[in-house]
Order: C-alpha cells, then structure tokens, then sequence
C-alpha cells in the first residue's frame, strides 16, 4: 500500500516519511541481519574449499609464471 | 523549511556534506590501486576483492549498528555526564546528538521529507569507517583470509573507530570534557586507532614467506607497480579534502550555542569550535608539503615513501590543523614523519613485523605523534566553547593517544585476530600463499586462452 497518494494531502498533513511500507522496518532490518550472517557463513565455507583445492596441487612460488596470459 | 533563508542553509548543508561523500569515495580507489600496486603479480585480484567487498560489508554494519554505537557512547557509558540532560548512561535520548537519530528502523534513517542531514551525515562518517577498514587491509596483504580480514573490517570499521569517535570525536563526548582532548582532522580517532590494530593484527598473523632471511634480516618484497602506486596515492590525497571538509559543520551560528550576545555565523570543526575552510586548506597543503619534504629526505628519494610521506605529513598535522599556524603544520609533519619512518624500520627489526604498506607507521605512529604535539602546541586552549570542559593538555592528549592507538586499536586488533588464528581462520595455507591467492582465477584464464587460440588455428 502506497504511503503517500497524493503529495498535495501528504504535504498539507505535515506527513514526512514516504518510502512504502511504514511501520515494517523491523521486518526489513531482520531480513538483512539474517542475509548479512549468511554471507559470512557462506564466504568461509567456499574460500576454505577453495583455499584447500588449491593448496592440494602444490605449486611452487613460480608456477603462476606459466598461466600469465597474452590477450 | 520555514523560509528561503533556512531553506538554503539546509540545502547547503546537505549538499555540502553530500560533495565530501563523492570526494571520499576517491580515497577508497585510491587504496585499491596503491594495494594492488604493491602486491605481487600472483596476488592482484585477491588483493583488490579484499578491499572492495570492506564496502558493503562495513557499510550494512553501519547501517545496522554502528551509527548507533557512535551517538550512543559519549558518556563512555558511566564515565562522563552529558551536557544535553545530564545523563552518564548509553546516551539514548536527549535532543540533537541524541542516539535516536540512529536506530536503523527509525524514520530519520530514510526518505523524510523533514530531514536532510542524517543521511548525508551518516555517510560522511561511513565514508571515515572505510578508511579505518582500508589501512588495516594494506598492512595485511598476500596472507589473510579474506573471511578473517571480513571480520576485522566490521570490528574496526564499524565498532571501535566508532566508539572511540564516540569518545574523542563528539561536542558531547566524555574525552573532550574530562581530557581536553581535541582531534579536528582524526589523526587519532582515525588514523592512530587503524594503524594500532593493524599492528595487533600483524603480531598475530606473522610475516609473508620469505619477508625475513633467516638471520632475521628484512628484505623488500616485489615486484611492484609504480604507476599504481603513484595515481592510487594522489587518489587518496585528493578524496583527503573531501575528508577534512567532512571533519567540518561548514555553517553554524555559536551565538546562542555558547550564549553570546547576537548570532556569530561561522565554520565550526566537529566540535563546534570555530575555524574556516580557508584557514585549513592552508594547513592541509603545508602539512603534506612538509610531508613530502621529509620523506624524501629521510628515505634518501625513495618514492614509495614519499609519496606515502605526504600522507603522514598531513595525519600529523591533522590534530590542530583548525589552528595550527601554516608554517607550524608543516613542520608537524615533518617531524611526524621522520618519528614515523624510523619507527617503521626500528619494530620491523625488532619485532619481525612485515606491514607490507607501512600502514602501522603512516597511519599509526604518524598519529599518535600528531596527539603528543598537539597537546603541547594547543596546551591551554579550550577543547570546547561550553562550559564545563576541560582544557587542551598534554597528558590528556597523551591519555587520549593510548587510548586511540592501545585500547581501541592495539588491543581489540591482537584479540580478535588471536581467537581466528585460534580456529585456523587467520591465514592461508602454507601451499596457497606460496602458489598464490589468485593461482585458479590465472590458471582457468591461461586455459580460455589456450582454447581460443586452438579454435582459430
């Protein structure tokens, strides 16, 4: 539901807030909290995955030299 | 907005702080290019992800707690007495200033037609908190997990750069009242409080392989990119007039804030002492030349270290910079940056310390010995135009330097990243370092090559 329908009635009535859905911050914020962990959560699991997949090959501190590219 | 005059005083303002958000962003790209441009080959992309994703992740915390923590705090809590209503507790109410501008669900903390500083205001002490996060990220390059440097960046980006503002850094806060502290352009609240917990960070998380011979003698570790280093740098001073703008209320009548008799409009530092945009341009320009001077001069021309001298030169100064004469904010800095590059070399011997940016010396020393000189130079000013605080000193800045530099940076530094090398959540492996971070990314790259290569044969 809009929270503002009509800027004149908005104005007139000294109403400030605008963005929609006044009132479910709250459900907004959790939202974000809970994605927020989840990223963290997720990031550690794949660069520990990552981090292990690589260390598995064992290169040599010059090994990179060989996948420098030329485009 | 009750009539034109009002109205452009708002809008001004916000706009004002608005231009120094743009002009700050510049300081972020400039630690992305000067980070990249001092790792390794092999080491670029991880490098550059690093600092980029500190953006989000600092700034949803800001979002959710951080600017809350910083208009909360002021009173330490239990340590000094708001002079908005006498409260010693978390600073919850209480009129402007008050911790309820930030609660992220409040209505101030978005689209409000009756309000145009919060936003803006917010975002110019973001903008700080990515500075924070991006000094400990250079110092840590080539062998942190990125998880682990994730954590870090919200701890010091959003948790105690922003107490110690709270702090240090407020009209209200209980440093300024009880200490005499004064910090206009954060040589502590930002700068000493980095570079302090990226040192606490770096004696737990040891040097890169091979930064020491085995008879503990340093060695430099290239290659590098100098073009890199050079514009990310001149990046970083120019988004640093964005941030001394910041640092400023650029239009604020004292008159009845102080009780004098009439209005006195005028540019006020965070304090709301007087000072103008004009006087600080002079200093902020003095400052990085007396930088610069001295950088080359102690590092016999070494580039990398004058250019990251200029920047010192300024932290230095910045304590004072609202009034300090031109000529005294020039040889601040330059007697910052001598302290601060001999201290870089002095605990890298000592202590086997690899800070691959010299972040703990530019950022660190340089600001802890802007305070100490502050406080003699300022000695006896006032720290506020109310009543009731007390003077600038020097062992109240000196307190306030441990405090920045040791309680809120040191400390928290060591400890937190003491509990992640604890779970094995610190550094890469022994293997992914040497191979280097980026090895897959390059790896697959050269593969697509190959293949593109063979199908137009």
């Amino acid at each position: 539901m809009a929270t503002v329908t009509s800027w004149v009635e908005t104005l007139n009535a000294g109403e400030t807030v605008v963005y929609p859905f006044v009132g479910t911050e709250w459900l907004w914020l959790l939202i974000a909290v809970v994605f927020w962990i989840a990223w963290h959560v997720k990031q550690s699991a794949s660069e520990t995955e990552e981090n292990d997949e690589l260390a598995s090959k064992s290169k040599g501190p010059d090994d990179y030299k060989s996948n420098i590219t030329n485009w | 907005m009750e009539n034109e005059l009002s109205a452009l005083s708002t809008i001004f303002t916000e706009f004002y702080y608005w231009v120094t958000v743009v002009l700050m962003f510049l300081i972020h790209v400039g630690f992305c290019m000067y980070e990249v441009g001092v790792s390794r080959h092999k080491n670029h992309l991880h490098t550059l992800m690093k600092n980029t994703m500190l953006i989000p992740l600092v700034t949803v915390t800001w979002f959710f707690f951080g600017w809350w923590i910083y208009w909360a705090m002021v009173n330490g809590p239990w340590i000094g007495t708001s002079i908005m209503d006498g409260n010693s507790g978390l600073q919850l109410g209480g009129g402007f200033g008050a911790n309820e501008w930030a609660n992220p669900m409040s209505p101030i903390m978005g689209v409000n037609l009756g309000d145009h500083i919060n936003g803006v205001f917010w975002a110019a002490f973001l903008l700080f908190s990515w500075t924070a996060a991006s000094i400990v990220s250079g110092a840590v390059i080539e062998r942190i997990r990125m998880s682990a440097f994730g954590i870090l960046a919200i701890a010091i980006g959003s948790v105690f750069w922003t107490i110690d503002a709270s702090w240090g850094w407020h009209f209200d806060g209980w440093m300024v009242k009880i200490l005499g502290y004064h910090d206009a352009y954060a040589s502590g609240v930002i700068h000493a409080v980095a570079g302090g917990f990226a040192l606490g960070v770096l004696c737990v998380l040891g040097p890169r392989i091979g930064k020491f011979a085995s008879d503990g003698t340093p060695r430099n570790i290239g290659p590098r990119n100098p073009w890199l280093v050079t514009v990310g740098i001149f990046l970083i001073y120019t988004g640093f007039w964005g941030f001394y703008a910041a640092c400023n209320m650029p239009i604020l009548d004292v008159g009845p804030e102080y009780g004098l008799d009439g209005t006195y409009f005028t540019a006020t530092n965070i304090y709301a002492t007087p000072t103008t945009l004009s006087g600080i341009t002079f200093n902020f320009l003095m400052s990085l030349s007396g930088g610069l001077l001295m950088g080359y001069w102690v590092s016999k021309g070494d580039p990398f270290w004058t250019y990251s001298s200029g920047l010192a030169g300024i932290i230095t100064a910045s304590a004072g910079n609202d009034l300090y004469h031109p000529l005294q904010a020039m040889i601040i800095g330059m007697v910052g940056v001598y302290i601060a590059y001999k201290m870089h070399y002095w605990v890298e011997r000592k202590f086997k310390i690899d800070d691959a940016v010299g972040a703990v010396a530019v950022h660190g020393y340089a600001g802890v010995v802007g305070l100490v000189i502050c406080g003699f130079m300022l000695w006896g000013y006032p720290s506020s135009g109310y009543e009731g605080y007390a003077a600038i000193n020097p062992i109240g800045m000196i307190i306030g330097a441990i405090i920045m530099f040791g309680l809120l940076g040191f400390l928290p530094g060591w400890i937190i990243a003491k509990v992640l090398n604890g779970m094995g959540k610190l550094r890469i492996p022994h293997e992914v370092e040497l191979a280097g971070l980026d090895f897959n990314y390059m790896e697959a790259a050269k593969a697509d090559e190959d293949a593109v290569a063979a199908d137009q044969k």
